[in-house]
């Protein structure tokens, strides 16, 4: 055994797996482009004052529909509003959704996944049978149901998205337990005393992060689509509020004069997408155990 | 110590109902160590299964150093019943867990059964087991198959039973380590005062560490003997005389 090998604490140990996985991440060059994009959108939402160059919400109707240039990096909208600001404000609507959404429906559906596998029988066909009747119903669809019960606004169009985004994540957990349910080292820890809780919380969810991870990243491109889109229609956030969506949606009208308008705020909402899908790719790289095999 | 009487083991029901182990009686002795040999799906692992409760319909009647393995399994005298007998399985990469470090693994059943001085007693458990405790700190699969072996025998060591079922503690190990092993068992066999039952399909293992055995066949004990008996080749039966034939 190598001197490198010795782990004088937990901490330690822990974090020489992270170096190792960072090291063979650093090696995938769109997984670090993917990762820069997050890093980017994140650092713009939390510096959004400092870098933006005017205000997001004031009117300036001098100024209306100017062109990108100079004073106006993006160009103006149909208010004279500079569409550069509004898009770093618009960022932080976006981290808000998505955080809010993978925070309410990763959990949910882990936790609903692996008892339904670790429990099987009745358990697993109640919560199932559930799970189903919520994949057949399309995502638009039911997130639009739900935002005209609840009313428009970003809280209830990320509470609608994840009423639709949870039951994927529980099929998955489900899969993930099946396959080690029967484990010895699940037996192994059962026969230590440990309650089906204990086995739940501390020795199945550990083996379903990495694949909840993937997952989550993956989706994270499809949750700001969804957000976009109920912005678009007029029931994600609400005017002034500088969602993606929501600016895309009032850029139609000039789309074939003045395609900034509409365009810019694509353009956001496809960079960020296309990176968290980049990144999610990478993490799959690294931490799929089926990938793995087939290498 | 273990006491075994007719006990019948289903896997599967309905049409698929499969009878694995079919009327097994076996009695060890305290401070005894039994094998159980036989071929692969002769029920002999499954005996141990049951043993822990492992395996969900049973007939029959086991217990250990008397206490009932049906109230052992479940309800009030578990926890009682598990710190008097406890497993290590085959394959030493499949019982331990991948993602958690093997320090963990060895403190967690002391965790669970409110045991005092746990750190001091899992460095014990190291020091026990040929490794240092530097070795807390690592993933299984920074350790060798060798290593783990020992770190799984350490992690069923550690609520202090009286009893070890051993599921061929050595079979998927490298022939070199596998002396290590058994000598390991053996040592800590005699420190400790333990009773083994050990399954294995290799009749050199189980004449090197035990004084009795049993053989198994198709769900059956065909024949229990002394090792001395199995030494002078003096078996009863055609089933154990063919297999000793078949391990020269």
């Amino acid at each position: 055994m190598s001197a490198a090998l010795q782990h004088p604490s937990p901490r330690q140990a822990r974090l020489r797996a992270a170096r190792s996985f960072a090291r063979r991440f650093r090696r995938n060059p769109l997984g670090m482009a993917g990762l820069f994009i997050g890093l980017a959108l994140i650092f713009m939402a939390i510096f959004a004052p400092l870098l933006a160059t005017h205000d997001p919400y004031a009117p300036d109707f001098a100024a209306r529909l100017t062109a990108p240039g100079w004073n106006y990096w993006l160009g103006t909208d149909e208010l004279g509003r500079d569409i550069y600001t509004r898009i770093l404000y618009g960022s932080r609507i976006t981290i808000f959704i998505v955080a809010l959404v993978v925070f309410t429906s990763a959990p949910i559906g882990l936790l609903l996944g692996v008892v339904s596998g670790y429990f099987g029988g009745w358990v697993d066909a109640v919560l199932m049978r559930i799970t189903d009747v919520f994949l057949a119903v399309p995502k638009l669809l039911l997130a639009l149901a739900f935002v005209a019960v609840l009313g428009p606004g970003i809280v209830n169009a990320a509470l609608a998205i994840t009423l639709t985004a949870w039951p994927p994540y529980a099929r998955l957990a489900r899969a993930e337990t099946l396959a080690v349910r029967n484990a010895d080292f699940v037996a192994a820890i059962a026969l230590a005393g440990a309650s089906p809780w204990r086995i739940i919380t501390r020795h199945i969810f550990p083996i379903c992060y990495s694949s909840m991870l993937v997952r989550v990243t993956f989706d994270m491109a499809g949750i700001i689509l969804i957000a976009a889109g109920l912005g678009f229609i007029g029931l994600g956030a609400q005017p002034p509020l500088p969602e993606w969506g929501a600016m895309i949606a009032s850029g139609r009208r000039f789309i074939f004069e003045q395609w900034w308008v509409a365009a810019m705020p694509g353009a956001a909402i496809f960079i960020v997408s296309l990176g968290f899908n980049f990144l999610g790719d990478a993490l799959r790289d690294l931490l799929d155990p089926h990938a793995k095999v087939r290498q | 110590m273990i006491k075994i009487d007719n006990l019948d083991v289903w896997y599967g029901a309905g049409a698929r109902e499969t009878h694995v182990v079919q009327g097994a009686s076996l009695h060890v002795e305290r401070g005894q160590s039994f094998g159980l040999v036989g071929e692969s799906g002769s029920g002999k692992s499954t005996i141990l299964r049951a043993i822990s409760g492992l395996v969900p319909r049973w007939g029959g009647a086991m217990s250990i150093d008397g206490i009932d393995a049906r109230d052992g399994h479940r309800g009030p005298q578990r926890p009682k019943y598990l710190r008097k007998v406890q497993m290590v399985f085959q394959d030493p990469f499949a019982s331990l867990h991948p993602k958690r470090l093997v320090g963990e693994a060895i403190s967690e059943p002391m965790k669970i059964n409110k045991m005092d001085d746990i750190s001091e007693r899992t460095d014990a458990l190291f020091a026990a087991i040929g490794l240092t405790p530097s070795h807390r700190y690592r993933y299984p699969h920074e350790l060798s198959g060798g290593q783990r072996q020992r770190i799984a025998i350490a992690r069923a060591l550690a609520l202090e039973p009286d009893v070890l079922l051993l599921d061929e503690p050595t079979s998927a190990l490298d022939v070199s380590i596998q002396a290590e092993i058994l000598n390991l068992l053996e040592r800590l066999r005699q420190e400790r005062g333990l009773t083994y039952l050990i399954v294995s399909h290799d009749l050199a293992v189980i004449s090197h560490m035990c004084s009795r055995l049993a053989v198994m066949s198709q769900g059956r004990i065909v024949e229990t003997l002394d090792r001395d008996v199995l030494a002078h080749g003096k078996a009863r039966e055609q089933y154990t005389r063919d297999l000793i034939a078949a391990s020269r």
